[in-house]
């Protein structure tokens, strides 16, 4: 605890600079902007973002694209609220009470309760993160190629157990994914395979180019179906208001905590944010005293959602820091940069390079601070954003897709790879297929199928190796029991049916 | 929600064969997949497993899921709501179709002079936005990525023809 205590201090002095300071306030304006318009989600805003860091240190490069999130996970709420569109999955469940609240004329008070939550569980989070930083990175050392694979495993299995959607689709997101990312060079043996005779393909299929496509122009085709300009209610904030609704806000202590502790869980344990916030507002819903006005716009459905939502955001870092293990779309977005930058996520990353693991927690503090001060001064004028007919507005945003795509490495390919995307992005979007396992495969299919490969060299073939050892053996077996989950609903939904 | 029974009614593309057909895709994915690691060694060498061991197994896998999908999808009885009704068939195709023309013409002329057109014939043509709007729209906003890309980002983008002309490569 200690030591992680001055290893934070240290951080602080790496986050505090003037220059990272400016990155952290553009970085949340951005995040603010993406996180309100359609198209530009915080997966495809870090990913259109990425390729300019690559010249950049690599901690101000990570304040910068993490900074992003939080601007996106919370401008994502204000959409949610104020018009009734989520800017982002993970704010779905902020729709739920807060667009009620606001067309009761509580806009004002629906907004700060959301940014306070956000900004509560997101400390939260952070906190979390610090004090178990040094320890899990410990714990990490522990892990050999066959704990690794197990754990890669015990990611997706539980994206299966709960991300919400059809268990056989998610299965099939992560497959595509996993065998995405197998095309181009073989990193053990270095020979080139999957190409089918095209010379763009030997450098792999880019998942930024994917990312873009399918969470960008996939977003986009959706939102072109029916190009309406969104209605937003009347809003001006006025600071006596804000003040006024604080204080209620201060009120849901019991909310505040419980809905940290599942983000945090959901964060950690990979589930993601969009998981967290939907697995929060629902254990709330059953055990708060107000469980019952849910959805009609009570505050809080509106805190559980928020709360846990942003606390798996910023928890997300230490799994994906210590492990490389990315609980979300956005974080394995930001683990791919972490490899492009050439940093490489594990515990070792902690002793190496502990300025950059420092410097983005302490930079967590202070960019979460100044994303829920920026949101609160600066809703008005990103809300009008939405007002902008969507005839101009999705010009745009789909240029910006094409010039991100390009960015990547400046390849005519790339911007095919991107429109294909795009119509897989809309239709696996349509047909409820889930997209962030898909993008986490992807991030994380070499190292799964090296892991894979040399657990198979040490165990000469055999599958048992991944339940020889008691730490490989207990995460195996829990990401077996992640798989049963679904296969328990069906049969109780099967059994109630005959019973009916 | 509202445009629910309008989308049955005109609509194409019903659920069941939206999904039908993605899952037969996804299914030749996968058998692109298995024949192209069939190219490489899928089994054992002295060094362990080859390059074509993980993606050929990731391949089967992939068929046999995308065709769990089917037969899950062909014991369902009816055939679902429309996915896309005719008009947001248009608006879509409308969209994409300029997109489409903009992914062609960046390598040749570069990404501004396509951007330009791009947006012009997007929001001017597509979306009837008023000419005085459309200009300040398809100038503008080039403008600012110019700025922002060769200055500020320091990634050049390429020019086409406006290359020389500026003095730029």
């Amino acid at each position: 605890m200690v030591e992680n205590l001055a290893s934070l201090a240290q951080g602080f002095a790496v986050a505090l600079t003037a220059k990272h300071i400016l990155l952290m306030i553009a970085g949340v304006a951005f995040g603010l902007v993406v996180g309100v318009l359609p198209g530009l989600g915080a997966p495809n805003g870090v990913g259109l973002l990425l390729p300019l860091t690559f010249t950049m240190e690599p901690v101000s490069a990570i304040i910068l694209l993490t900074s992003m999130y939080w601007g996106a996970l919370i401008g994502g709420s204000t959409t949610s609220i104020l018009f009734n569109i989520p800017g982002e999955p993970s704010s779905v469940a902020t729709t739920f009470d807060g667009y009620p609240m606001a067309k009761a004329g509580e806009a004002t008070k629906a907004l700060t309760f959301a940014f306070l939550s956000s900004g509560f569980g997101a400390l939260f989070g952070v906190v979390v993160v610090s004090l178990l930083a040094g320890q899990v990175a410990r714990f990490a050392l522990l892990f050999s190629p066959v704990e690794y694979f197990a754990v890669f495993v015990l990611a997706f299995a539980s994206f299966i157990a709960f991300g919400g959607g059809a268990p056989l689709k998610t299965l099939l997101s992560i497959l595509v994914g996993l065998a995405l990312a197998s095309v181009g060079m073989d990193t053990i043996s270095g020979s080139v395979r999957l190409t089918f005779d095209l010379q763009d393909l030997i450098r792999g299929v880019s998942f930024l180019v994917v990312v873009i496509g399918l969470f960008g122009l996939g977003e986009l085709f959706q939102t072109m179906r029916n190009p309406v300009a969104a209605k937003p209610l009347a809003m001006r904030i006025a600071p006596r208001e804000v003040v006024a609704a604080a204080r209620q806000w201060v009120g849901y202590k019991a909310a505040l905590v419980r809905s940290a502790l599942i983000g945090c869980w959901m964060g950690i344990a990979p589930g993601g944010p969009t998981a967290a916030s939907f697995m929060s507002y629902g254990i709330g819903r059953q055990v708060s005293r107000n469980g019952a006005d849910f959805g009609k716009g009570e505050p809080e459905g509106l805190v559980s959602a928020e709360t846990a939502d942003q606390a798996a955001g910023s928890s997300a870092m230490l799994p994906m820091l210590a492990l490389g293990l990315p609980s979300s779309a956005t974080a394995a977005v930001l683990l791919g940069g972490l490899t492009i930058w050439g940093i490489t996520p594990g515990p070792t990353l902690f002793k190496e390079r502990p300025e950059f693991v420092w410097g983005l927690i302490a930079s967590m503090y202070l960019a979460n601070v100044v994303a829920v001060v920026m949101a609160l001064a600066t809703v008005p004028i990103f809300a009008r954003l939405m007002q902008i007919p969507f005839s101009i507005n999705g010009p745009i945003i789909a240029l910006v897709c094409v010039i991100g795509a390009w960015t990547v490495a400046g390849s005519p390919f790339d911007l095919w790879l991107l429109l294909l995307f795009g119509v897989v992005g809309f239709v696996m979007k349509e047909l409820d297929y889930p997209l962030a396992p898909l993008v986490l495969a992807m991030v994380l299919g070499d190292r799964t199928e090296d892991a894979f490969r040399q657990s198979m060299l040490l165990s000469g073939g055999k599958l048992s190796v991944f339940v020889s050892s008691p730490l490989a053996g207990a995460i195996t077996t829990l990401a077996l029991l992640c798989l049963l989950v679904p296969l328990a609903s069906a049969l109780r939904r099967g059994a109630r049916a005959r019973f009916a | 929600m509202a445009d629910a029974g309008e989308g049955r009614r005109g609509g194409i593309a019903p659920r069941k064969a939206a999904e039908l057909g993605f899952a037969v895709v996804l299914a030749a994915f996968g058998a692109a997949i298995i024949v192209g690691a069939r190219e490489m060694d899928t089994g054992w060498s002295g060094s362990g497993p080859e390059a074509g061991y993980f993606p050929f197994r990731i391949g089967i896998l992939i068929v046999a899921a995308a065709l769990a999908v089917m037969a899950q999808e062909a014991f369902r009885s009816g055939c679902g709501e429309a996915l896309v009704d005719r008009a947001a068939a248009v608006n879509i195709a409308l969209f994409a179709a300029p997109l489409v023309a903009l992914v062609a013409l960046v390598p040749w002329i570069g990404v501004y002079l396509a951007a330009v057109a791009y947006l012009a014939f997007a929001v001017g043509v597509v979306g009837r936005n008023s000419w005085p709007r459309t200009l300040a729209v398809s100038l503008a906003t080039p403008g600012a990525i110019f700025a922002l890309f060769e200055f500020a980002f320091r990634t050049p983008l390429p020019k086409g023809p406006l290359g020389p002309l500026l003095g730029m490569v």
